[in-house]
């Protein structure tokens, strides 16, 4: 089975946009915030975290940058 | 895209409601920040210039995450540092920095991207779009996203004199990174040197850039510090990173910048000299 990035604590993100730029880099080999395959936006008093489905991001660095937990590496279930 | 020997500066004339992009080669030396702001200052000076100003690093190194605050208030340069997203949406549009100029006599919005601008009244049709950073001028006080603002209300009062509703970024460029590897490992040092930062992590909304998502995020600061860290605008909880010469040295080359060592140690001096100039233009202004 596969494993990918999931959104698993969306409560504790605080908007950093770590996880925006450094998985834009791992994926495009650019810097980017809107053509990011993680996209987090202020709703409210919080952020609404999404991953693009089209993008497998396998990716630990991803989840050792968020300084709050908001992903973990999971079994893909498709 | 970064470009390497000029700096990028967009003109908002709130009188003639025009916008125009100018690439600087002559400001490259101010590095960016409270540096480029200063000179845009004594360049407009008599057309009251409010500028918002970034650095080479805003949006690609960690705990770089303010926009500097320039203009002149009772004949005194006043400098604010503001958080949120609008520095790193600044450098994803292609803009070191952004001047308004005199002042609207009517309420006026503006949008920033990388290839168009646009600035009007009520009458101009603004589609906003979905991923914008937005700097509102609201009923009290500015606020980036709803949340960070500054201290006081000298800058608020300072955008409603100009006439300013809203202005709205939107970074929707990439940057290639000159040397990844360098970069990478330049991060990764930056990364652990979060125990440098001089505030305690916690969860409050943290500012584009910073991990540390302090209690005074949307607080924003008043004055410099330091020079060199605000050309940078690192948040100055983070000057003991970005006041190293060789630390910003090391990240400025793995960019593909060609700043010396001996350049950052006498930017200060440089910086000096502008607002020195700028405070004969307020004497001479009294003659």
């Amino acid at each position: 089975m596969n494993k990918i990035l999931k959104v698993t604590n969306e409560k504790a993100c605080i908007g950093c946009d770590l996880c925006v730029l450094l998985s834009s880099i791992l994926v495009d080999n650019k810097l980017s915030i809107n053509k990011s395959p993680i996209d987090v936006k202020r709703v409210g008093k919080g952020y609404k975290v999404s991953i693009d489905p089209g993008v497998h991001i396998n990716s630990d660095k991803i989840v050792n940058i968020c300084p709050t937990g908001v992903f973990s590496i999971e079994q893909d279930d498709k | 895209m970064i470009n390497k020997e000029a700096l990028t500066v967009v003109y908002v004339d709130l009188e003639r409601l025009e916008v125009s992009k100018k690439n600087h080669l002559d400001y490259f030396s101010y590095i960016g920040g409270v540096g480029l702001a200063y000179k845009i200052l004594e360049d407009n000076f008599e057309r009251d210039p409010v500028i918002l100003a970034i650095g080479p690093f805003s949006g690609i190194y960690p705990y770089i995450s303010k926009t500097a605050i320039c203009f002149l208030h009772n004949d005194t340069v006043k400098e604010y540092y503001i958080g949120g997203k609008l520095a790193t949406s600044l450098k994803f549009a292609g803009v070191d920095a952004v001047v308004f100029l005199g002042h609207s006599k009517q309420k006026v919005n503006i949008n920033i991207s990388l290839d168009e601008y646009l600035v009007g009244g009520e009458e101009t049709d603004f589609s906003l779009h979905p991923e914008s950073t937005t700097l509102n001028v609201g009923e009290d006080k500015i606020t980036i996203d709803d949340y960070f603002s500054v201290s006081g209300n000298l800058v608020y009062r300072k955008f409603v004199e100009k006439g300013i509703e809203n202005i709205h970024i939107i970074g929707d460029s990439s940057v290639e990174i000159f040397d990844r590897n360098g970069y990478d490992e330049a991060y990764e040092d930056l990364m652990e040197m979060i125990d440098k930062i001089d505030v305690t992590p916690s969860t409050f909304s943290s500012c584009s850039g910073c991990p540390v998502g302090c209690e005074f995020s949307n607080k924003g600061e008043i004055g410099t510090s330091s020079y060199l860290s605000h050309c940078l605008v690192s948040c100055s909880f983070a000057d003991k990173i970005y006041t190293d010469i060789a630390t910003v040295y090391r990240c400025l080359s793995v960019l593909g910048y060609s700043y010396t060592h001996e350049h950052l140690e006498f930017v200060e001096g440089e910086i000096k000299e502008v607002r020195e100039n700028i405070y004969e233009k307020i004497a001479d202004s009294k003659l």
